[in-house]
Protein backbone atom coordinates (compact mmCIF):
# COMPACT_ATOMS: atom_id res chain seq x y z
CA UNK A 1 0.00 0.00 0.00
CA UNK A 2 1.27 3.48 -0.85
CA UNK A 3 0.26 6.95 0.21
CA UNK A 4 -1.80 9.01 -2.27
CA UNK A 5 0.98 11.60 -2.61
CA UNK A 6 3.32 8.93 -4.04
CA UNK A 7 0.78 8.32 -6.81
CA UNK A 8 0.26 12.05 -7.30
CA UNK A 9 4.01 12.54 -7.84
CA UNK A 10 4.54 9.40 -9.94
CA UNK A 11 1.76 9.91 -12.49
CA UNK A 12 2.88 13.35 -13.78
CA UNK A 13 6.42 11.95 -14.19
CA UNK A 14 5.11 8.97 -16.20
CA UNK A 15 2.92 11.17 -18.42
CA UNK A 16 5.70 13.73 -18.94
CA UNK A 17 8.10 10.93 -19.88
CA UNK A 18 5.75 9.69 -22.63
CA UNK A 19 5.42 13.24 -24.00
CA UNK A 20 9.17 13.91 -23.95
CA UNK A 21 10.07 10.50 -25.40
CA UNK A 22 7.76 11.04 -28.41
CA UNK A 23 9.24 14.47 -29.14
CA UNK A 24 12.81 13.15 -28.76
CA UNK A 25 12.12 10.21 -31.09
CA UNK A 26 10.63 12.56 -33.68
CA UNK A 27 14.14 13.96 -34.23
CA UNK A 28 14.86 10.75 -36.12
CA UNK A 29 11.80 11.10 -38.38
CA UNK A 30 11.77 13.54 -41.29
CA UNK A 31 8.75 15.82 -41.68
CA UNK A 32 8.06 14.37 -45.14
CA UNK A 33 8.83 10.80 -44.10
CA UNK A 34 7.20 8.08 -46.27
CA UNK A 35 6.17 6.44 -42.99
CA UNK A 36 4.17 9.46 -41.84
CA UNK A 37 0.75 7.90 -42.51
CA UNK A 38 1.81 4.87 -40.43
CA UNK A 39 2.93 7.14 -37.59
CA UNK A 40 -0.49 8.82 -37.62
CA UNK A 41 -2.21 5.41 -37.39
CA UNK A 42 -0.29 4.42 -34.22
CA UNK A 43 -1.98 6.76 -31.68
CA UNK A 44 -5.40 5.74 -33.06
CA UNK A 45 -4.64 2.04 -32.51
CA UNK A 46 -3.22 2.71 -29.03
CA UNK A 47 -6.31 4.71 -28.06
CA UNK A 48 -8.68 2.14 -29.53
CA UNK A 49 -6.97 -0.62 -27.53
CA UNK A 50 -8.17 1.13 -24.36
CA UNK A 51 -11.48 2.36 -25.62
CA UNK A 52 -12.89 -0.87 -27.12
CA UNK A 53 -12.39 -3.12 -24.05
CA UNK A 54 -13.75 -0.49 -21.67
CA UNK A 55 -16.74 0.25 -23.90
CA UNK A 56 -17.60 -3.46 -23.90
CA UNK A 57 -17.58 -3.53 -20.10
CA UNK A 58 -20.67 -1.25 -19.95
CA UNK A 59 -24.24 -2.47 -19.83
CA UNK A 60 -26.06 -2.96 -23.19
CA UNK A 61 -28.06 0.23 -22.65
CA UNK A 62 -24.91 2.22 -21.84
CA UNK A 63 -23.29 0.82 -24.98
CA UNK A 64 -26.34 1.87 -27.00
CA UNK A 65 -26.04 5.44 -25.65
CA UNK A 66 -22.32 5.38 -26.49
CA UNK A 67 -23.06 4.32 -30.08
CA UNK A 68 -25.64 7.11 -30.46
CA UNK A 69 -23.15 9.60 -28.95
CA UNK A 70 -20.41 8.56 -31.40
CA UNK A 71 -22.74 8.50 -34.43
CA UNK A 72 -24.04 12.00 -33.60
CA UNK A 73 -20.46 13.23 -33.24
CA UNK A 74 -19.40 11.56 -36.49
CA UNK A 75 -22.31 13.06 -38.43
CA UNK A 76 -22.38 16.55 -36.94
CA UNK A 77 -18.69 16.99 -36.04
CA UNK A 78 -20.06 18.99 -33.11
CA UNK A 79 -18.71 17.79 -29.77
CA UNK A 80 -21.17 19.90 -27.75
CA UNK A 81 -24.31 18.46 -29.38
CA UNK A 82 -23.02 14.89 -29.14
CA UNK A 83 -22.01 15.45 -25.51
CA UNK A 84 -25.48 16.74 -24.61
CA UNK A 85 -27.00 13.69 -26.33
CA UNK A 86 -24.56 11.28 -24.65
CA UNK A 87 -24.69 12.65 -21.11
CA UNK A 88 -28.43 13.22 -21.40
CA UNK A 89 -28.81 9.59 -22.48
CA UNK A 90 -26.75 8.32 -19.54
CA UNK A 91 -28.77 10.38 -17.05
CA UNK A 92 -32.06 9.30 -18.65
CA UNK A 93 -30.97 5.66 -18.32
CA UNK A 94 -30.20 6.19 -14.64
CA UNK A 95 -33.64 7.59 -13.88
CA UNK A 96 -35.63 5.28 -16.17
CA UNK A 97 -34.14 2.01 -14.95
CA UNK B 1 -4.37 36.22 -37.46
CA UNK B 2 -1.81 35.31 -34.84
CA UNK B 3 -1.45 31.50 -34.91
CA UNK B 4 -1.46 31.23 -31.11
CA UNK B 5 -4.79 33.06 -30.94
CA UNK B 6 -6.11 31.06 -33.86
CA UNK B 7 -5.28 27.81 -32.03
CA UNK B 8 -7.08 29.09 -28.93
CA UNK B 9 -10.17 30.02 -30.95
CA UNK B 10 -10.20 26.79 -33.01
CA UNK B 11 -10.13 24.69 -29.84
CA UNK B 12 -12.91 26.51 -27.96
CA UNK B 13 -15.67 24.01 -28.82
CA UNK B 14 -13.61 20.94 -27.91
CA UNK B 15 -12.24 22.70 -24.82
CA UNK B 16 -15.76 23.40 -23.59
CA UNK B 17 -16.62 19.71 -24.10
CA UNK B 18 -13.45 18.71 -22.25
CA UNK B 19 -14.44 21.09 -19.42
CA UNK B 20 -17.76 19.27 -18.96
CA UNK B 21 -15.94 15.92 -18.73
CA UNK B 22 -13.47 17.54 -16.31
CA UNK B 23 -16.43 18.66 -14.19
CA UNK B 24 -17.67 15.07 -14.13
CA UNK B 25 -14.15 13.97 -13.20
CA UNK B 26 -13.96 16.48 -10.34
CA UNK B 27 -17.33 15.43 -8.95
CA UNK B 28 -16.53 11.72 -9.33
CA UNK B 29 -13.14 12.24 -7.64
CA UNK B 30 -14.77 13.79 -4.57
CA UNK B 31 -17.34 10.96 -4.51
CA UNK B 32 -14.42 8.49 -4.57
CA UNK B 33 -12.94 10.16 -1.48
CA UNK B 34 -10.18 12.29 -3.02
CA UNK B 35 -9.48 15.55 -1.27
CA UNK B 36 -9.61 18.93 -3.04
CA UNK B 37 -5.81 19.02 -3.39
CA UNK B 38 -5.60 15.42 -4.68
CA UNK B 39 -8.31 15.92 -7.33
CA UNK B 40 -6.89 19.27 -8.46
CA UNK B 41 -3.34 17.86 -8.54
CA UNK B 42 -4.44 15.06 -10.86
CA UNK B 43 -5.96 17.54 -13.30
CA UNK B 44 -3.26 20.21 -13.00
CA UNK B 45 -0.15 17.99 -13.08
CA UNK B 46 -1.19 14.74 -14.76
CA UNK B 47 -3.52 16.48 -17.24
CA UNK B 48 -4.47 13.34 -19.15
CA UNK B 49 -8.22 12.79 -18.99
CA UNK B 50 -8.22 9.13 -19.98
CA UNK B 51 -5.49 8.30 -17.42
CA UNK B 52 -7.25 10.33 -14.73
CA UNK B 53 -10.58 8.53 -15.21
CA UNK B 54 -8.80 5.16 -15.17
CA UNK B 55 -6.87 6.08 -12.00
CA UNK B 56 -10.15 7.01 -10.38
CA UNK B 57 -11.57 3.54 -10.99
CA UNK B 58 -8.61 2.08 -9.01
CA UNK B 59 -8.61 4.67 -6.22
CA UNK B 60 -9.55 3.25 -2.84
CA UNK B 61 -8.37 2.59 0.70
CA UNK B 62 -5.46 0.55 -0.65
CA UNK B 63 -3.79 2.00 -3.71
CA UNK B 64 -2.25 -0.57 -6.09
CA UNK B 65 0.82 1.52 -7.00
CA UNK B 66 2.21 -0.72 -9.77
CA UNK B 67 -1.20 -1.25 -11.41
CA UNK B 68 -2.01 2.47 -11.39
CA UNK B 69 1.41 3.53 -12.75
CA UNK B 70 1.57 0.82 -15.43
CA UNK B 71 -2.03 1.55 -16.53
CA UNK B 72 -1.23 5.25 -16.68
CA UNK B 73 1.85 4.54 -18.80
CA UNK B 74 -0.05 2.28 -21.19
CA UNK B 75 -2.92 4.74 -21.63
CA UNK B 76 -0.64 7.73 -22.16
CA UNK B 77 1.84 5.80 -24.31
CA UNK B 78 -0.09 7.18 -27.29
CA UNK B 79 1.72 10.46 -26.45
CA UNK B 80 4.89 8.77 -27.75
CA UNK B 81 3.22 8.10 -31.11
CA UNK B 82 1.68 11.57 -31.18
CA UNK B 83 5.08 13.11 -30.50
CA UNK B 84 6.56 11.02 -33.31
CA UNK B 85 3.92 12.19 -35.79
CA UNK B 86 3.83 15.88 -34.78
CA UNK B 87 7.24 16.38 -33.14
CA UNK B 88 8.57 18.31 -36.16
CA UNK B 89 6.36 21.24 -35.07
CA UNK B 90 8.53 21.61 -31.96
CA UNK B 91 11.82 21.78 -33.88
CA UNK B 92 13.71 25.05 -33.78
CA UNK B 93 12.26 26.06 -30.41
CA UNK B 94 14.56 26.78 -27.45
CA UNK B 95 15.00 23.64 -25.33
CA UNK B 96 13.40 25.15 -22.20
CA UNK B 97 10.34 26.29 -24.15
CA UNK B 98 9.98 22.97 -25.96
CA UNK B 99 10.15 20.85 -22.82
CA UNK B 100 7.93 23.07 -20.71
CA UNK B 101 5.22 23.49 -23.35
CA UNK B 102 4.83 19.73 -23.86
CA UNK B 103 3.61 19.44 -20.27
CA UNK B 104 0.23 20.60 -21.58
CA UNK B 105 0.42 18.91 -25.03
CA UNK B 106 -2.80 16.89 -25.36
CA UNK B 107 -5.00 14.89 -27.72
CA UNK B 108 -6.90 17.96 -28.95
CA UNK B 109 -3.61 19.78 -29.74
CA UNK B 110 -2.52 16.72 -31.70
CA UNK B 111 -5.76 16.29 -33.63
CA UNK B 112 -6.11 19.95 -34.62
CA UNK B 113 -2.35 20.17 -35.29
CA UNK B 114 -2.46 17.20 -37.68
CA UNK B 115 -5.67 18.39 -39.35
CA UNK B 116 -4.62 21.98 -40.04
CA UNK B 117 -1.61 21.55 -42.25
CA UNK B 118 -1.79 25.04 -43.72
CA UNK B 119 -0.83 26.75 -40.44
CA UNK B 120 2.46 28.65 -40.83
CA UNK B 121 3.64 28.67 -37.20
CA UNK B 122 2.46 25.29 -36.04
CA UNK B 123 4.21 25.47 -32.68
CA UNK B 124 2.34 28.69 -31.78
CA UNK B 125 -0.92 27.16 -33.03
CA UNK B 126 -0.44 23.99 -30.94
CA UNK B 127 0.53 26.05 -27.89
CA UNK B 128 -2.64 28.12 -28.23
CA UNK B 129 -4.73 24.95 -28.31
CA UNK B 130 -2.85 23.28 -25.44
CA UNK B 131 -3.14 26.27 -23.12
CA UNK B 132 -6.86 26.75 -23.84
CA UNK B 133 -7.67 23.07 -23.24
CA UNK B 134 -5.54 23.07 -20.07
CA UNK B 135 -7.32 26.11 -18.60
CA UNK B 136 -10.77 24.69 -19.41
CA UNK B 137 -9.79 21.29 -17.96
CA UNK B 138 -8.50 22.70 -14.67
CA UNK B 139 -11.44 25.10 -14.27
CA UNK B 140 -13.86 22.26 -15.13
CA UNK B 141 -12.33 20.07 -12.43
CA UNK B 142 -12.55 22.92 -9.92
CA UNK B 143 -16.25 23.40 -10.70
CA UNK B 144 -16.81 19.64 -10.42
CA UNK B 145 -15.25 19.56 -6.96
CA UNK B 146 -17.36 22.53 -5.86
CA UNK B 147 -20.66 21.05 -7.03
CA UNK B 148 -19.86 17.46 -5.99
CA UNK B 149 -21.57 17.88 -2.63
CA UNK B 150 -24.80 19.08 -4.19
CA UNK B 151 -25.00 16.26 -6.76
CA UNK B 152 -27.03 13.20 -5.86
CA UNK B 153 -25.19 9.87 -5.83
CA UNK B 154 -27.61 8.57 -8.49
CA UNK B 155 -26.48 11.31 -10.89
CA UNK B 156 -22.81 10.46 -10.27
CA UNK B 157 -23.57 6.75 -10.79
CA UNK B 158 -25.35 7.58 -14.03
CA UNK B 159 -22.36 9.54 -15.29
CA UNK B 160 -19.79 6.88 -14.35
CA UNK B 161 -19.71 5.74 -17.99
CA UNK B 162 -18.91 9.30 -19.13
CA UNK B 163 -15.17 8.62 -18.81
CA UNK B 164 -15.47 5.91 -21.48
CA UNK B 165 -17.52 8.29 -23.60
CA UNK B 166 -14.64 10.78 -23.37
CA UNK B 167 -12.22 8.06 -24.51
CA UNK B 168 -14.58 7.37 -27.44
CA UNK B 169 -14.72 11.05 -28.33
CA UNK B 170 -10.91 11.28 -28.41
CA UNK B 171 -10.60 8.08 -30.47
CA UNK B 172 -13.18 9.37 -32.97
CA UNK B 173 -11.37 12.71 -33.15
CA UNK B 174 -8.13 10.93 -34.01
CA UNK B 175 -9.86 8.82 -36.68
CA UNK B 176 -11.53 11.91 -38.20
CA UNK B 177 -8.19 13.72 -38.30
CA UNK B 178 -6.81 10.83 -40.34
CA UNK B 179 -9.46 11.03 -43.10
CA UNK B 180 -11.88 8.56 -41.55
CA UNK B 181 -11.89 4.79 -41.21
CA UNK B 182 -9.11 3.14 -43.15
CA UNK B 183 -8.56 -0.59 -43.56
CA UNK B 184 -5.62 -0.70 -41.07
CA UNK B 185 -7.77 0.90 -38.35
CA UNK B 186 -10.58 -1.60 -38.97
CA UNK B 187 -8.12 -4.51 -38.88
CA UNK B 188 -6.57 -3.19 -35.66
CA UNK B 189 -10.03 -2.81 -34.09
CA UNK B 190 -10.85 -6.42 -35.01
CA UNK B 191 -7.61 -7.69 -33.46
CA UNK B 192 -8.28 -5.65 -30.30
CA UNK B 193 -11.75 -7.16 -30.09
CA UNK B 194 -10.48 -10.72 -30.56
CA UNK B 195 -7.72 -10.25 -27.96
CA UNK B 196 -10.21 -8.77 -25.50
CA UNK B 197 -12.59 -11.69 -25.99
CA UNK B 198 -9.64 -14.06 -25.50
CA UNK B 199 -9.05 -12.36 -22.10
CA UNK B 200 -5.61 -11.04 -23.09
CA UNK B 201 -4.09 -8.45 -20.73
CA UNK B 202 -4.13 -4.75 -21.58
CA UNK B 203 -0.48 -4.63 -22.69
CA UNK B 204 -0.99 -7.52 -25.16
CA UNK B 205 -4.15 -5.89 -26.51
CA UNK B 206 -2.32 -2.62 -27.14
CA UNK B 207 0.74 -4.22 -28.74
CA UNK B 208 -1.53 -6.41 -30.89
CA UNK B 209 -3.63 -3.47 -32.08
CA UNK B 210 -0.68 -1.17 -32.76
CA UNK B 211 1.32 -3.89 -34.56
CA UNK B 212 -1.54 -4.93 -36.85
CA UNK B 213 -2.48 -1.30 -37.60
CA UNK B 214 1.10 -0.32 -38.42
CA UNK B 215 1.97 -3.46 -40.40
CA UNK B 216 -1.16 -3.39 -42.53
CA UNK B 217 -0.70 0.33 -43.23
CA UNK B 218 2.93 -0.24 -44.28
CA UNK B 219 1.86 -3.10 -46.54
CA UNK B 220 -0.85 -0.97 -48.20
CA UNK B 221 1.59 1.93 -48.65
CA UNK B 222 4.16 -0.42 -50.17
CA UNK B 223 1.63 -1.82 -52.64
CA UNK B 224 0.34 1.63 -53.62
CA UNK B 225 3.91 2.83 -54.23
CA UNK B 226 4.62 -0.26 -56.31
CA UNK B 227 1.47 0.33 -58.40
CA UNK B 228 2.45 3.97 -58.97
CA UNK B 229 5.91 2.91 -60.14
CA UNK B 230 4.47 0.28 -62.52
CA UNK B 231 1.69 2.52 -63.85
Amino acid sequence: MVEPWVILISLPIVVYFTRVFGILMSNFVAEDSPYRSTLIILPICAMASFFIPRALEGSPSEQAVLVVFLVVFWLTNNSMISMIVGLGGLLALQFLT
Amino acid sequence: MNDFRRGAIDSLGLSATAAVFATIFGAAAVAKGLSFVEAMSLSAFVFAGSAQFTTLTMWGDTLPFATIVVSCFLITSRNIFMGLALGHAFRGQPVWRKYTSIIIFNDISYVLGIKNNQIKHKYAYISGISLTVYCFWVIGTFVGILIAESLQQSILDGLAYAGIMYLGLLTTLLIRADDGFKLPIILAAMVILVLYLAHADQFTIMIGGVTVGATSNLWLEFNQRKERQNG
